[in-house]
């Protein structure tokens, strides 16, 4: 209850906050206006009506789904991996999507937007190199969680490799394309970002929604697990795959925004109990709200000037969590 | 109603388990004793699937096959092992929950029937003033009665269990057996129980089965298996069957034994 305010309050306060001044109950009947039968007139004129539809709603939606999908997915990394360290790029999301964002902005740099390509270009690295961890990672033995852990790394460190190479035979490339796409933002103009991120978002939560009492039966261990009619190993298969799209999506749309996935679950299980039934729905409402936040600091704090999002999440998240630890430490 | 029948185990290169056969009757009890690396807990694992096997393993009829039937097998037959993993920041309520995993679909959630059964179990184990504690903070005996209430909640008609009393003192370890003798008598429950101490497998199981090197030595009651023959030919102990109260109890005697005189014998010393 708490947790769905949190998010409609980080929402309304998106809405309202921008270059432009638009009071909050302005906005508040623009939007009832365009619910049918209630007939409520807008105040708002034409122009500020398409920022408030065309800018200021997209950004907060696109905020709250990328929030959302990163807290789960980091969510249910942890509770797979039985790691609190374990966030959603764990597996090499990250440095393939940063492999993909490159080779769409050198393969376009001759034409005239890059950024066409880039979002489906990082999307298949991402996906690619979390698919490529996961075969390497089978050894004689089976699959376990370290040998998983070390051929992430192992596989990150190798796209890495290859970004920085592909940069550095590009000099002539403008890098602050993709240092821009890296530190990350939900700035969008119109809907086809959300459109994009909005399958693999429900998709992705959806079943980690669903699948949570997966991870908590998990935490029994793979043998106690399997005795209670849980095969561990595939029910892994289905929170990376589930986890991966949903994270794939998100940094295709918004570049690389750290934090979200490790603080957010974390700041839930400290208020709400170590129980995945409720540390996942809770997750995904607060991390929607908390990253909405975070962009309208990003926005608004430097104005007109924006912030990466991933440093404001950082700034933001760190001592929030901080907070949240030592509270808990003194009531515990 | 179990039976198993030609249940073959190999682990690397060792034959574990080298065809044992046998049956359990409905809310029969049947204790599985025999020498360390005997095969005990093995047996157990296979019959929960916990370990590739051959041989044919049946619940009332139903032939339980290896593999990917975790969810069949899961409702067949319950199994709580020589060491549970208590998450330890988990709920009391929360981990007896989890023995529910199988009744429902991969992906759906909890159902009220779920909590109903969950929430007997808890009272019926005196663990109702501790749903809301971490594991953690449990003790030994409290742990070992939480176990139990999640191997029950998977309502299977056969229980296994690998030693559960080991890590008890001897009152904490009769009121687990004392909770299981009750349940089997209300609900019918098959109970398989690998034990060590060969008093309490008197005491408590209707029969008993010996297992010597991965096969069935002997079974029948305590008082025709509990011999100090038998004893010393398997165990390679020297004991003394003194006749109890309710059931044959078993004493050891000091002064050298079998196993002691194979062990200093040059050459004779082998790893059990």
């Amino acid at each position: 209850m708490a947790a769905t305010c949190f998010l409609f309050v980080a929402m309304g306060t998106g809405l309202v906050t921008g270059p432009l001044s638009l009071s909050p109950s302005a906005v508040a009947l623009e939007l009832l206006s365009k619910v049918p039968l209630l007939h409520v007139r807008s105040p708002l004129s034409p122009t500020d009506a398409l920022v408030v539809w065309q800018l200021r709603l997209p950004e907060v939606v696109l905020g709250a789904l990328v929030g959302a999908v990163l807290a789960v997915s980091g969510a249910a990394y942890q509770g797979v991996f039985l790691n609190p360290l374990a966030d959603p790029y764990l597996l090499g999301v990250a440095s393939g999507a940063g492999l993909g964002a490159t080779v769409a902005i050198v393969s376009g740099s001759g034409t005239s937007s890059p950024f066409s390509l880039l979002p489906a270009a990082a999307f298949v690295g991402g996906v690619l190199a979390v698919a490529a961890t996961f075969v390497l990672s089978r050894s004689r033995q089976g699959r376990s969680n370290a040998s998983l852990l070390l051929a992430g790394v192992a596989v990150a460190a190798f796209f890495t490799a290859a970004q920085t190479f592909l940069q550095q035979q590009h000099s002539g490339l403008d890098l602050q394309v993709i240092y821009t796409w890296i530190l990350g933002s939900v700035s969008t103009a119109g809907w086809s970002q959300v459109l994009l991120l909005l399958p693999y978002a429900c998709l992705s939560c959806g079943t980690l929604l669903a699948g949570r009492r997966l991870l908590d039966t998990m935490s029994l261990g793979e043998e106690e697990a399997a005795s209670v009619g849980l095969s561990v190993r595939h029910a892994r298969a289905v929170v990376i795959v589930a986890a991966t799209l949903g994270t794939a999506g998100a940094v295709a749309v918004s570049g690389l925004i750290g934090f979200v996935g490790i603080i957010v679950p974390h700041a839930v299980r400290l208020l709400a109990g170590p129980s995945y039934r409720r540390i996942v729905p809770l997750s995904l409402l607060y991390g929607a709200g908390f990253l909405v936040l975070a962009d309208v600091l990003a926005r608004s704090v430097l104005s007109p000037q924006v912030l990466p999002l991933g440093v404001v999440t950082a700034f933001l998240g760190a001592p929030f969590f901080l907070v949240v630890l030592r509270r808990s430490q003194r009531v515990g | 109603m179990l039976s198993v029948s030609g249940l073959q185990v190999r682990l690397g290169e060792r034959t574990a388990l080298a065809g044992v056969s046998f049956e359990v009757g409905a809310g029969g009890w049947l204790a599985l004793i025999g020498p360390n690396g005997a095969g005990k807990s093995t047996l157990l694992r296979a019959v929960a699937g916990l370990v590739a096997h051959r041989g044919r393993v049946e619940v009332d009829g139903q032939v339980l096959r290896a593999g990917r039937h975790g969810r069949r097998r899961a409702l067949a037959v319950a199994y709580v092992p020589q060491r549970s993993t208590l998450p330890p920041t988990m709920r009391v309520a929360d981990y007896v929950l989890l023995g529910r995993f199988a009744h429902h679909s991969y992906l759906g959630p909890d159902t009220a029937l779920d909590r109903a059964v969950t929430a007997r179990l808890v009272e019926r184990l005196g663990l109702a003033e501790l749903t809301d504690r971490p594991l953690a903070q449990l003790s030994g005996g409290e742990a070992q009665r939480a176990v139990l209430a999640r191997a029950l909640a998977q309502q299977a008609p056969v229980l296994l269990l690998d030693e559960p009393t080991t890590s008890l003192d001897l009152g904490h370890s009769q009121l687990v057996l004392e909770l299981t003798d009750e349940l089997r008598h209300e609900s019918g429950l098959t109970v398989l129980w690998a034990v060590h101490d060969l008093s309490l497998a008197a005491q408590y199981a209707d029969e008993l089965l010996l297992l010597h090197q991965g096969r069935a030595a002997a079974r029948g009651t305590a008082r025709q298996v509990l011999t100090s023959g038998n004893l010393d030919r398997y165990f390679g102990a020297r004991v003394q069957v003194l006749d109890g109260a309710s059931g044959p109890v078993v004493s050891p005697v000091r002064g050298g034994t079998a196993l002691a005189a194979q062990a200093l014998a040059p050459g004779g010393a082998r790893a059990g």
